[in-house]
């Protein structure tokens, strides 16, 4: 029908009839899409639990390929190394026998490929290790000034080869001791400061230790160096396992790549953060910031107390005979004596010795064992002889040497030598052998000629024994007389009456230096040098320790 | 400068639809003459041979062309449906021509670029671009992407959407001049001095690995991942639901990161094929896809906020928007969120568009213009500069 034969009713009811039409339309499509909704996320829910237990098992299945891999490489590089530390020992022998020029010279390089290829062996199963999580972390009190002096030790000779500088910066209000893994921290910073210098060709390498200003209870461990630097492309691998920076310019440097993704791997599994920032051309900075609390604060005076080193101002002048025919071994030595007084004379061989014996006297001889011309045991037979036979007064000739096992530390004493530091040493090592051997063990100065200085020297080595016992009987005064000043410095301090603290600090440092307490000595010139700089909580700090270094003398 | 003027409806009454249309359109043009007119219906039971009359009477010489659709899209009403939408357009710089090519799914390559001649012969100057409206459910099987190259070349940016018929799936149809066509491709030619900016972004993500797509003709892909493609879509969504045709399969030609989306369309549970919307190249690898309203909508605002962007240095005059529906099916009621950035912007930039069945455009000016599936493509138009 058409619009214009309907009649109004019939016109309005068909509109009503196509707006309900309009309307159930609308409403079906909403109804659709509510359904249509559900089930689109029906199937989005079902497409990712898929696509996730997909992954898992790709994962998984990767994992255990990596595992079979990581095994292999251990592996073998276990079967390697055995036959490889054979070699290696067969050369050290063979190293021990007459040879002319050339055999030396064939003999060298295969020591040091050999030694390479061990480095290289162990850092493969190191890495292996940390990658299958066998590497155990044991958190335990530590010193970290012990750790930077171990690895000053390791690093110094290496950068006195390359002409770099090494330096070593840290607030002194700063605790030092801590509570980690030392020998993963030490690792990690180990594996740093050789990359550092393996990738410096001038300028320096500087450790800097502070405090996380942004997690309480973390340091963090910076080493920077002015290197060749590091793209940011490459940045983003280098803490993968085998990669290096190689510059176009640059000869590629040795190693397995494998010393930052070791570093890394640590730091993660302690609970740190290992981060890069350099620039190609601009040096380098590795940044580590590991949770490492201090120690409570009883404890800390132990460990401290341990690591502490023997000051240059109180210590005897002494002239030493530095003999190495590697002059950066003598240059090591050089730097670590430089602010003692000690005058350092060398010589390259044994044969060198004897003719400077002949002409001069010295107080104490480092002695290398392997030189050309005349090797160290050689020479310390000779000199032993010659003693025996007046030509030369006694001797105290101290062997450095990089055999670390006993037999053959043994086989050193047994052909006269007073003692044995093996390489690498820090230079709290080397002071305080110089100190042991030139103080209470030097042969040229005997415990009567100490006097009253043996008081001290012995009681500090826990000899209390080697004491002559007139000495003896002043003991009880004396230490009650230190622990007396000790008292009044502590409430002078307490009363903020310096000038007083300063002058009974000084008498005692005399009393200290007249009976030959040396660490005494070096804890009070700390003290008042602590005061004078108004570190007062430190100061406090070395009361504490100075209590417990009387409380063990006491002991003893 | 572009005039652009928009008449749209939902009335009921299709009669009184058309005439609300017409009178929004003469309200907006004022004496001025439209040149050209676009017209977009998703009434699929009107009589459209009456309303196309009815606009060529009201304006003789205008050119028409436009389509069916599954929904209308304009600044005033945002998304609608059942209604009609009419963009009439008037330049003193720009030339219009519009042509049309019928047979696409059995002729489309010679077809098409006889339009594309005929359209340019009426020009006195280079095309710039066109706008192209092919049948949605005829050309699903056609290599558009081919098409387009053959005969618009690498370069030329092509844009647009196939029609719709509201989602009945029984037969689209495509409007030039007083004629109604299926299987057919109206098109647009704009020459002159005309600034254009377009943006296209893919709303569902794609997830999971990569599969290779095995034996496929055209549209019909018979082998995913060594199975059948039935098997895989069962495999990897679950028991088979009509919402699979929500789901599409990103594509990934010659190992590249850009992908395209590929819509199922029907399963086939005798031979396990399923057919899509849209063509698959030879060798190509396909990954599963994720859908979601949020993603939907970033898709739409990130594409939105490149158009509006003033670093463009354009600033535009008209904007034409070509969703694909499907995306609209998952949005629901906040369809219309799409378009809230376009209507904060300042100078109420006219936009007019519809709901498509595929989109048409370059991924970016100056490469070749493809064919779409699950996009949301914008195209802004502009005579002057900033």
């Amino acid at each position: 029908m058409k619009t214009e034969d309907q009649t109004p009713q019939e016109r309005e009811l068909h509109a009503l009839h196509k707006q309900c039409a309009y309307l159930e339309r609308k409403i079906a499509r909403l109804r659709e899409q509510q359904i249509r909704q559900e089930n689109i996320d029906e199937i989005n829910r079902y497409i990712l639990k898929y696509t996730n237990e997909k992954l898992l098992q790709y994962h998984q299945k990767a994992q255990q390929e990596n595992i079979s891999k990581t095994d292999f490489l251990a592996n073998m590089s276990h079967e390697i190394r055995t036959p490889l530390n054979i070699i290696l020992g067969m050369a050290n022998l063979l190293a021990d026998t007459t040879l002319d020029k050339t055999q030396t010279q064939y003999l060298n390089s295969l020591r040091v490929t050999g030694r390479q290829l061990t480095e290289v062996l162990n850092n493969v199963l190191e890495f292996s290790r940390i990658d299958a999580g066998k590497t155990t972390f044991e958190p335990e009190p530590f010193s970290l000034e012990k750790i930077i002096n171990q690895l000053e030790a390791s690093i110094m000779p290496l950068c006195i080869q390359k002409k770099l500088h090494y330096s070593v910066l840290y607030d002194p209000l700063l605790i030092m001791e801590r509570i980690g893994d030392p020998l993963k921290i030490y690792q990690i910073l180990l594996n740093l400061t050789n990359n550092a210098v393996k990738f410096t060709a001038s300028g320096g390498i500087t450790l800097e230790v502070k405090e996380d200003s942004h997690i309480p209870g973390n340091l963090i461990l910076n080493v920077s160096d002015s290197g060749i630097g590091i793209s940011e492309e490459h940045q983003k691998v280098i803490f993968e396992r085998f990669t290096q920076v190689h510059d176009l310019f640059a000869r590629p440097q040795s190693g397995t790549g494998l010393g930052l993704a070791i570093s890394q791997k640590l730091t993660l599994a302690m609970g740190g953060q290992l981060t890069v920032e350099s620039q190609p051309g601009q040096g380098s900075v590795f940044t580590c910031s590991l949770p490492l609390p201090p120690v409570a604060t009883p404890e800390r005076n132990l460990i401290r107390l341990d690591s502490h080193c023997i000051m240059p101002e109180n210590f005897p002048p002494l002239r030493v005979l530095a003999v190495d025919d590697i002059k950066e071994n003598i240059e090591v030595i050089k730097v670590y004596l430089k602010d003692y007084p000690i005058r350092i004379e060398t010589a390259s061989n044994g044969q060198e010795v004897l003719e400077y014996l002949m002409k001069s006297a010295c107080d104490l001889i480092l002695m290398d064992i392997r030189m050309p011309v005349m090797d160290g045991i050689t020479a310390t037979k000779e000199i032993r002889k010659r003693e025996v036979q007046g030509i030369l007064r006694p001797q105290t000739i101290l062997a450095i040497t990089a055999h670390a096992f006993q037999e053959q530390k043994k086989k050193i004493l047994k052909a006269g030598f007073n003692g044995v530091l093996s390489k690498p040493f820090s230079k709290k090592d080397l002071i305080r052998y110089i100190y042991r051997f030139a103080t209470v063990d030097r042969i040229t100065q005997p415990a009567e000629k100490l006097g009253n200085k043996a008081i001290g020297f012995y009681l500090e080595q826990d000899k209390p024994e080697d004491i002559p016992q007139p000495l003896k009987e002043m003991l009880p005064v004396l230490l009650q007389t230190i622990n007396n000043d000790l008292n009044s410095m502590k409430m002078a301090l307490e009363k903020h009456e310096y000038p007083s603290l300063y002058a009974k600090a000084h008498s005692l440092q005399g009393v200290a230096g007249m009976f030959g307490f040396q660490e005494l000595g070096s804890l009070i010139l700390d003290l008042s040098q602590t005061v004078k700089a108004g570190n007062f909580i430190i100061a406090c700090e070395l009361f504490r320790a100075l209590d417990l270094y009387l409380h063990r003398l006491m002991k003893r | 400068m572009i005039q652009a003027a928009i008449g749209i409806s939902d009335d009921i009454d299709i009669d009184v639809a058309i005439e609300e249309v017409l009178g929004q359109c003469q309200k907006q043009l004022g004496t001025s003459r439209p040149q050209v007119g676009i017209l977009f219906s998703s009434c699929m039971e009107a009589d459209f041979s009456e309303i196309l009359g009815r606009i060529l009477r009201e304006f003789p010489k205008l050119q028409l062309i436009g389509c069916t659709t599954d929904g209308e899209i304009s600044r005033e009403t945002g998304f609608i449906e059942d209604s009609l939408a009419l963009l009439l357009l008037s330049s003193d710089t720009l030339e219009f021509a519009t042509a049309v090519a019928t047979n696409i799914s059995t002729n489309a390559e010679d077809s098409l670029g006889k339009a594309y001649r005929d359209a340019c012969q009426t020009l006195h100057k280079e095309p710039a671009c066109a706008f192209i409206f092919p049948d949605g459910l005829t050309t699903i099987g056609v290599a558009l992407d081919e098409v387009f190259r053959h005969v618009f070349g690498d370069s030329f940016p092509v844009f647009g959407g196939s029609s719709g018929d509201h989602y009945l799936f029984t037969g689209c149809y495509q409007f030039h001049n007083d004629k109604i066509y299926s299987d057919a491709a109206p098109i647009l030619l704009i020459a002159g001095d005309v600034q254009i900016l377009s943006a296209i972004r893919t709303g569902p993500i794609p997830t999971g690995f990569h599969y290779n797509l095995g034996r496929h003709e055209n549209n019909i892909v018979y082998e995913i991942d060594g199975k059948t493609a039935v098997a895989f879509f069962r495999e990897h969504l679950g028991e088979y639901r009509q919402e699979f045709s929500e789901f599409p399969l990103a594509v990934y030609e010659n190992n590249e990161t850009a992908f395209y989306l590929r819509d199922p369309l029907g399963l086939n549970p005798e031979d396990g094929s399923i057919s899509f919307v849209g063509t698959f190249p030879e060798h190509c690898t396909v990954r599963l896809t994720l859908v979601s309203q949020n993603d939907v909508l970033d898709a739409a605002e990130q594409a939105n906020l490149s158009i509006l962007n003033k670093e463009s240095g354009i600033e535009p005059e008209l904007l034409l928007i070509f969703p694909c529906t499907w995306v609209r099916h998952i949005l629901g009621s906040k369809t219309n969120n799409k378009f809230a950035l376009l209507r904060q912007a300042p100078g109420a930039i006219p936009f007019f568009g519809f709901y498509c069945y595929g989109e048409i455009a370059p991924f970016s000016i100056g490469t070749p213009s493809r064919f779409h599936n699950d996009t949301y493509v914008i195209v802004a138009l502009s005579s002057r500069k900033s």
